[in-house]
């Protein structure tokens, strides 16, 4: 066994996200790791590659007990770790990224280039790829700049590679690229581990598959054992153990309706619509396209096209100025970025979207904002009941109360919410599932996008899956009878 | 199989390198032919020591520059390197060969105090900085209450005057410094380090680079080179003044940006630093000879400024753009 990890156990701030899971690399393997967003992959790889120190549990690296306090110590033992972002500097040379750090050099101690070149050749030699050592890392594609962080691994003398999410940005023939390399790493005895969510690249390249579920190990397979139906049903399989607000099951007039909303390089073509009393949800895995589809309705990102109808009018919109205008109120999934003012308190914050709204020549007084703020305290429950403490003291669940209010405040008519509940303590996502439930039976179309499962299956009455920037499918859920299965096979295939 | 890049694609820092350079020679020769004395012995002397302390500052700004940060303190340790330099030898009478390691050593000490603040208090470098520019600049003026000092020997004098085969010292310790620091910068692993923390920090942490370190020497290295131009200055004005070098720190940031490096780190090169600083000091020379009025100096200073971050952007959004394009053409493909 070239790696093996026993019962590794992680929490954050006292939320478990891994418990005792078990993992392991044979030498000459391509090991495949998947699960939903949230299951605990990345925990586990930054556990296994020293970015993270766990909190219980063992790994072994070729025989020998390790413990891993600093990336660096993974590299020194021979883990190394290919991320989605590449952190290959684009003003260097090919073999000076490789080499940073263990240059060779000339007597007179300066960088002896020609070495480098010469030894970054040979590596290019043995991963069976043609590329310049003297190029800029700048003027190479996405692909070969992949393939650049594969040859430093290499040049660490890596017997254990992990590649988190490495074909999301390639073209078809780079996939084919890089799936030969990593063939040829097999062939020399190296264990790779390679993080995907699409079952089709893991069904071609890998030997055996570990899938996670909510921080749990559910299984190992070797890949020859299972089919791409067993796989989505080890995946999926938690129990909706929530309530959610009852549906009414009355479906009203149009209220939103977008068509063929296209963003460069990001989402193409994405058409739907909202009713009055129907929430819609929004589904996908990360980087599916979604959120970015949200962006760019709402005028926050550029776009190619697109066009909008509220409650039957066509309007037009270029900024988020213009959405709100047109009633579109968008609430980000990233609260602290770009969502709330931390250092503002609550009543400046709900009343952010509306100031000048009960100005008197321009001029603000502090009653309306205030009477808003409280308003809004009490029908979002907001804790502690007071509209001058600072949106930074606020727990998680509160703050994302005020986000909500915020946007509330606009008196919208289509209300669209990006992961709402992350974040969030369960009394505080009750409040919300329930307060998003009366404001579609109150006539406001809703949105929601979101990461989980059982909220999407569970509020949505109807769900549009995203995967690579095209909505695959839109599926009816106004008795709540859709299967996580059917959302999952269209998020991933 | 992955291609090699096209041997035959010039590299955009060579554009700029040549547009920059094609400029400077048509301005050169422009004045020449209409109003001539340009390409003069004198006049080229002139030209080379109008902007030969900010160029010795913009060598060690490229540094500081190449790894995402800024020093603004310059103009202000300039100044006090000429104030000291003067105090120690005609007020203290100390003897050359010691008042000048004792105010380099200072210089470099205010420099580490930049770095070690930047690298404490994870502050800004353009905050830490302007408060370092602000303190020294004051100290500079109580100091000397204003006055200037003045009084010097005449070997002490030679150091910004004196001249070898023709060319003043000052001109000579430019050229020599741009040459080992260019070499420096480009082969030596130490420095190449700057790249690596400019372009990205986090990165270069986990690589094994001691951010820290690196960060706090190469502003030891920008005041160092603040302090050897205010000697220099010195001996070259024949007095130590606190309002000398005011407003150098942005001549020599502007040097560095017109040279091409990104004013958010990461690249940038000696060689372009040069033909910045070589840049500025042709357009002064040109509102020189042709006697147009030169308030407007500045304005054509600020537009190249402008023009070189316009350009360092137009590349940054080529590159965002061919980055996404591959997912668009598989979005295409997949109708």
């Amino acid at each position: 066994m070239l790696l093996k990890a026993t019962n590794i156990t992680k929490a954050f701030h006292g939320n478990v996200v891994l418990h005792g899971v078990d993992f392991d690399v044979r030498p000459g393997e391509v090991h495949a790791l998947i699960g939903e967003n949230g299951a605990g992959k990345s925990t586990l790889v930054n556990i296994l590659s020293g970015n993270l120190v766990a909190d219980a549990g063992e790994v072994s690296f070729d025989g020998k007990r390790v413990a891993f306090t600093h990336p660096l110590d993974a590299m020194q033992a021979g883990i190394s770790v290919v991320h989605q972002e590449l952190s290959l500097v684009p003003n260097a040379t090919v073999a000076e990224n490789i080499y940073l750090r263990r240059e060779i050099r000339t007597a007179s101690g300066l960088n002896d280039w020609s070495a480098m070149f010469e030894a970054a050749s040979g590596i290019f030699d043995r991963m069976g790829v043609d590329i310049d050592p003297r190029a800029l890392v700048g003027s190479l594609s996405i692909g070969m700049q992949q393939l650049v962080e594969v040859a430093k691994a290499i040049a660490l003398n890596a017997r254990l590679i992990f590649m988190d999410e490495p074909t999301s940005s390639l073209s078809e023939k780079e996939i084919r690229e890089l799936f030969a390399v990593v063939r040829e790493l097999r062939q020399q005895g190296m264990g790779v581990v390679f993080i995907s969510h699409k079952l089709s690249e893991l069904f071609e390249i890998s030997d055996r598959i570990t899938v996670l579920r909510d921080g749990r190990l559910v299984g190992t397979r070797d890949i020859s054992d299972v089919s791409t139906d067993d796989v989505i049903a080890m995946m999926v399989g938690r129990s909706l153990d929530e309530l959610y607000p009852v549906r009414s099951g009355h479906r009203g007039e149009r209220v939103l309706k977008c068509t063929g909303l296209s963003r460069f390089g990001a989402v193409r073509d994405v058409t739907f619509e909202v009713h009055a009393g129907e929430i819609l949800g929004v589904a996908g895995l990360i980087g599916s396209g979604r959120t970015e589809a949200m962006r760019a309705l709402v005028g926050a990102d550029p776009r190619l096209s697109g066009q909008f109808e509220i409650d039957g009018r066509t309007v037009e919109i270029s900024s988020p100025a213009d959405a709100l205008d047109a009633g579109i109120v968008y609430v980000s999934e990233d609260r602290k970025q770009s969502g709330l003012f931390l250092s503002f308190d609550v009543a400046q914050n709900v009343s952010a979207s509306v100031l000048g709204a009960e100005a008197t020549f321009g001029f603000l007084g502090k009653k309306p904002i205030l009477r808003r703020a409280l308003d809004f305290i009490d029908r979002m429950d907001i804790r502690p009941r007071s509209a001058a403490s600072r949106a930074i003291d606020l727990s998680g669940g509160n703050q994302q109360k005020v986000l909500l209010s915020k946007a509330l405040a606009t008196e919208p008519r289509v209300l669209i919410v990006d992961e709402p509940t992350r974040g969030v303590d369960i009394g505080a996502k009750a409040l919300i599932h329930r307060r998003l439930r009366e404001l579609a039976e109150a006539g406001i179309g809703v949105v929601i996008v979101s990461s989980e499962m059982p909220e999407v299956l569970g509020m949505a009455d109807r769900v549009i899956v995203f995967r690579d920037g095209l909505v695959t499918a839109n599926l009816d859920n106004h008795d709540g009878s859709l299967s996580a299965e059917r959302v999952l096979k269209a998020a991933v295939q | 199989m992955f291609k090699r890049p096209n041997s035959k694609n010039v590299s955009v820092s060579t554009i700029q390198y040549l547009g920059l350079s094609t400029i400077i020679l048509a301005i050169l020769f422009g004045c020449q032919i209409v109003f001539g004395n340009v390409l003069t012995e004198a006049n080229m002397r002139v030209m080379a020591m109008n902007m030969v302390f900010e160029g010795i500052m913009a060598l060690g700004m490229t540094y500081v520059i190449i790894m995402g940060g800024i020093d603004l303190s310059v103009a202000s340790v300039f100044a006090f390197a000429e104030i000291l330099v003067a105090k120690l030898m005609v007020q203290a009478g100390l003897p050359m060969g010691l008042a000048i390691p004792v105010t380099l050593l200072v210089c470099a000490t205010i420099g580490a105090a930049n770095g070690a603040m930047v690298v404490a208090f994870r502050v800004h470098p353009l905050i830490i900085t302007l408060g370092m520019l602000l303190t020294l600049r004051g100290v500079n003026l109580a100091i000397t209450d204003g006055r200037s000092v003045s009084g010097f020997s005449d070997s002490f004098i030679w150091l910004g005057q004196g001249r070898i085969f023709g060319v003043p010292f000052p001109i000579l310790f430019f050229v020599a410094a741009a040459v080992v620091l260019g070499v420096l910068l480009a082969h030596q692993r130490y420095f190449r380090q700057l790249y690596f923390i400019g372009g990205s920090e986090r990165a270069a942490r986990f690589s094994g680079v001691n951010v820290e370190r690196v960060k706090i020497s190469t502003y030891v290295l920008s005041s160092f080179l603040a302090g050897c131009a205010g000697i220099m200055a010195a001996a070259a004005f024949g007095a130590a003044h606190w309002g000398h070098g005011n407003l150098a720190e942005l001549r020599a940031i502007a040097a560095v940006a017109i040279g091409g490096a990104d004013i958010m780190g990461g690249s940038g090169t000696i060689f372009g630093t040069v033909l910045g600083v070589i840049f500025l000091a042709v357009v002064h020379n040109a509102f020189v000879v042709s006697a147009v009025n030169p308030f407007w100096y500045d304005v054509v200073n600020g537009v190249m400024l402008l023009l070189a971050v316009l350009v360092s952007r137009l590349i940054a959004q080529s590159n965002t753009k061919k980055l996404l394009s591959i997912k668009q053409s598989k979005l295409e493909s997949s109708f």
